[in-house]
């Protein structure tokens, strides 16, 4: 489906959301809850408190959906608005996360013989190298590349709904793909380089 | 944007090139060809960078996890309740607690009523009265994994679940379930009663969520009473075995992921009452205790034929499902049925007569079709 409809569907489906069509409502609902639980869940571990964060969320656009001003896209609304909501659950919650919640793996995935082997290795198991790659960045760069890469967030978006500014997001996405390649080599980030046919078509 | 000086991470860095590697239009695709004729230079750092955006989106894609549908339809009844109760009573409450915690604790008011067709959400409203044609449309294009079935007739609505699974769903009551059964759990979620035969298979334990309370079976039938605004979930076993537990049990992922029933285990006439103000989980036994809430017929019939004239078991099974049966009386009134049916789903019951009579059929939506050239 093409973006200028989608942005319309968003709009229709917005507007008929405000005027208290709970239809509406629901299929915004059904939309969107499941990637922002798992948005949610990344960046907080306690999940009672996301599904908490969510259920605010929802139960607060409602209330005051008169209130709403036109939006850019429903699920660069949402996000932000559950990024606010989790952010201050976990204030208030006394356990205190910290700034940065524990890094998992992060010595286990320092350059080793694995690199040697690299050729060899299937490129399912290279993917999986990747995964567990992005799992061992700090949250903050692990939290924009999901955004940029999974959700398809702009750089704006992103910066908006995560709260800091442009030039941040850039150096949280810089920083992330250079670590990835200190920890992965050239080689698996580019690994279906040969089997690639769709892109050449686009490009050539 | 000075495309001319970016290397890799730059444009890997750039959200417009990623819109372009990931969803690529006639826009962005005129600019980027423009693009690569006027600096044939940076073709070969483009195509990289275009790779590595795929490889860590699909790595991205794996490491997102999906959430299960259970959650987010308890999340879902208790936002209805919050938003739309706290809204019929007067707004003068601006009590500071209006961040409602624990979402696990939800009864009352089912204010939306609804239904999906086939094809997509169809809603039928308590407020809105109907659905606007543009709200219509918007729903019939979201793709949903998942099916609702909701009966507000009198007469209980037969669902045929993905696995051949049979549910007889009550008056008001909604059951959700995936469109397909993969992955190793079958998992469906009950709003009010309905009676399950589920069809036999331990290696993919069939779950039923109904408020607090999950059922675990590998294949039986039981009744489930499970309306949101009822003070006790009752489940009544009439053949086989099922499992009951809390979903709060902390051992509730054990005892989901073993292929054994482990909880509270029910036998045929055995029931579980969980009283949901008191948290208390119960189990009576024994004939006289037991209190089906509204007996079907299906819960009459034995399903046990010795030498019965096949169109006789027509007659019965469709009595006991509510679903027309379409046969040949003629070309039937031969052929006999000897067999024990009285633990398979409807599917699986239709099969075996089929087979035993050697004819075929074909489930329909509402009707099933038995075709045959008779017996000797």
């Amino acid at each position: 489906m093409d973006k200028e409809q989608n942005h319309r569907d968003d709009a229709l489906l917005w507007d008929a959301f405000r005027r208290g069509d709970e239809e509406a409502f629901e299929l915004i609902y059904r939309t969107h809850s499941s990637t922002l639980l798992s948005y949610g869940k990344r960046i907080c571990p306690d999940h009672d408190l996301v599904k908490d964060a969510l259920q605010d969320v929802f139960v607060e656009i409602w209330k005051r959906r008169e209130n709403l001003r036109d939006l850019h896209t429903i699920k660069f609304y949402l996000f932000r608005v559950m990024r606010n909501r989790l952010t201050l659950l976990m204030q208030n919650n006394l356990t205190s996360y910290g700034d940065d919640f524990p890094e998992k793996n992060e010595d286990l995935l320092s350059p080793s013989i694995d690199f040697i082997l690299m050729e060899q290795e299937t490129i399912t198991h290279q993917q999986t190298k990747l995964q567990e790659a992005i799992s061992s960045l700090p949250s903050r760069q692990r939290e924009a590349i999901m955004l940029a890469f999974y959700e398809d967030f702009s750089n704006e978006e992103i910066a908006k709904i995560m709260g800091i500014n442009y030039q941040s997001v850039l150096n949280h996405l810089n920083r992330a793909y250079l670590s990835l390649r200190e920890l992965l080599t050239e080689i698996t980030l580019l690994l279906s380089l040969f089997l690639s046919y769709s892109f050449q078509k686009i490009l050539f | 944007m000075n495309y001319q000086q970016f290397n890799k991470e730059d444009f890997i860095s750039d959200s417009f090139f990623r819109q372009w590697v990931k969803h690529p239009d006639n826009e962005s695709n005129l600019f980027w060809e423009n693009f690569l004729k006027t600096n044939p230079g940076q073709a070969d750092t483009i195509y990289q960078a275009a790779e590595i955006v795929r490889n860590i989106s699909a790595a991205a894609a794996n490491l997102s996890e999906k959430s299960s549908f259970v959650e987010e339809e308890d999340l879902w009844e208790s936002i209805k309740k919050q938003a739309f109760e706290t809204e019929s009573e007067t707004e003068e409450t601006s009590a500071p607690n209006i961040w409602w915690r624990g979402w696990s604790t939800f009864a009352a008011a089912a204010s939306v009523m609804l239904m999906l067709g086939i094809l997509g959400w169809v809603y039928l409203n308590r407020r809105t009265s109907e659905p606007t044609q543009v709200m219509k449309e918007l729903v019939a294009k979201t793709p949903s994994r998942y099916i609702q079935e909701f009966n507000d007739a009198e007469k209980p609505k037969l669902v045929i679940l993905p696995d051949g699974s049979s549910v007889l769903l009550q008056k008001d009551s909604r059951l959700t379930y995936a469109r397909k059964f993969d992955g190793e759990k079958r998992e469906v979620y009950l709003v009010g009663e309905a009676y399950f035969e589920v069809s036999k298979n331990p290696q993919q334990p069939f779950f039923v969520y109904a408020n607090e309370l999950v059922t675990k079976v590998l294949g039986t039938s039981f009744n489930i009473k499970a309306y949101s605004e009822e003070n006790d979930v009752v489940v009544t076993v009439r053949t086989g075995k099922v499992a009951v537990f809390h979903q709060a049990d902390p051992q509730k992922e054990e005892k989901k992921n073993s292929l054994s029933l482990d909880g509270l285990v029910l036998l045929p006439h055995q029931q579980a009452v969980f009283a949901r103000q008191e948290l208390r989980l119960s189990k009576t036994s024994g004939e006289t205790v037991i209190n089906l809430p509204k007996i079907l017929p299906v819960q009459i019939s034995t399903f046990i034929y010795d030498a019965v004239p096949a169109s006789e078991v027509f007659k019965e099974l469709s009595t006991a499902y509510g679903i027309e049966i379409v046969y040949d009386e003629g070309v039937l009134k031969s052929c006999r049925l000897t067999a024990d049916l009285s633990d398979e789903p409807l599917s699986k019951k239709i099969e075996i007569v089929c087979k035993s009579i050697e004819a075929n059929y074909d489930i329909q939506s509402n009707r099933i079709v038995v075709s045959s050239l008779g017996c000797q």
